[in-house]
């Protein structure tokens, strides 16, 4: 394993370097992959230097990549952002962007992970998200890992030609404890 | 393919980056290139690193370049400019700098990639573009792919010597 920060089942979690600018940039701009992002637009390499650049400088933003332990292969990232100290929360987001890995369980292992360590090691007291309404196979897994729907955004995000509603999800700190056996 | 963002049938459009500097350079410094775009200044390299430097910045702009499928190859942009937010149109551009592909239809691929991704992922209402009276393959391949003529300015522009009429020409969603 290459610099592994968390270390799970199937995959481990570590941080994102330099090296990583090509496969995000591929990702980024594979339209079966982007129309579950909030973002529409290109993604070159700059962009993403940037991106990876500013990484770590700010505390209240966890960006780490997903890689299977098999063979190192990175297939994806996940982060909190904007993370509140006041109110302890936090926002989450992840892409498997290679899509030969989707619906193979990683990003529902990586999810648990990374609640873990935002509800465990940052003491978080609720971790939130939005997700498109036709990303069925993502809400699935929110859900299976502990998050509950909690509103909509009516037609939010104008995708594929036409408007689509956001659901907004979260799980709170007891939740997660008690679902974790832990509580 | 290379960081394909949308893909067609001959070519696929992807974000341009450093490496398409030189390209770029020899393209736009081009007499005949220069000539259909309008361009009466000469860009150089750095002005052009600046440019790709600030692409996807904002968003404001996209600018793609186009690649045959076969072979990778970089022949041209098309792009979309100054989104109005209110009035939801943008000014399309295209430029196939290889001038060994013009008249392949590569040109009109890429324009009806690019109105499919305005209209169906911007949600634009209205994609307008500016052409020379003296580009005439070119009239023929926006007309092509539904846009219609909705103005002339009548000797607007000076090239060679002479005035010649600035076409405006439009197509919207529906």
């Amino acid at each position: 394993m290459q610099n592994p920060f968390i270390i799970g089942e199937k995959i481990y979690l570590r941080p994102l370097d330099m090296d990583d600018v090509d496969s995000f940039v591929l990702w980024l701009n594979d339209a079966e992959v982007r129309q579950y992002l909030s973002m529409a637009f290109p993604f070159n390499k700059i962009r993403e230097k940037e991106f990876i650049e500013k990484l770590y400088k700010d505390d209240r933003e966890v960006v780490l990549g997903i890689v299977l332990k098999e063979n190192d292969k990175l297939i994806g990232n996940l982060a909190l952002h904007k993370i509140s100290i006041s109110c302890r929360h936090a926002g989450l987001g992840i892409v498997i962007g290679d899509k030969s890995c989707w619906s193979k369980g990683y990003g529902t292992e990586a999810l648990n992970l990374m609640l873990g360590y935002g509800f465990d090691q940052l003491n978080l007291h609720r971790i939130f998200l939005t997700v498109l309404s036709f990303n069925e196979r993502a809400i699935h897994t929110y859900e299976k890992v502990g998050f509950r729907r909690e509103g909509i955004s009516r037609d939010h995000i104008y995708r594929n030609g036409e408007y689509h509603d956001l659901y907004y999800m979260g799980i709170l700190e007891h939740e997660w404890r008690e679902q974790n056996g832990n509580g | 393919m290379q960081n394909p963002f949308i893909i067609g049938d001959k070519i696929y459009l992807r974000p341009l980056d450093m490496e398409d500097v030189d390209s770029f350079v020899s393209w736009l410094s081009d007499t005949e290139i220069r000539k259909y775009l309008g361009i009466t200044s000469p860009m150089n390299k750095l002005g052009e690193e600046k440019y790709i430097k600030e692409l996807y910045r904002d968003e404001k702009n996209i600018n793609l370049g186009i690649m045959l499928k076969d072979g990778d190859e970089f022949i041209g942009s098309v792009g979309l400019h100054d989104f109005s937010i209110v009035h939801r149109n943008a000014e399309i551009g295209i430029v196939i700098g290889k001038k060994n592909y013009w008249s392949k239809g590569h040109g009109t691929e890429a324009l009806r990639l690019m109105m499919g991704y305005g209209f169906g992922q911007l949600n634009l209402h209205k994609i307008y573009l500016r052409v020379m009276e003296y580009n005439p393959r070119a009239i023929r391949a926006y007309e092509k792919v539904g846009f219609k003529t909705e103005a002339v300015f009548r000797k607007h522009v000076y090239a060679d010597g002479e005035y010649y009429d600035d076409i405006y020409m439009a197509v919207l969603k529906d």
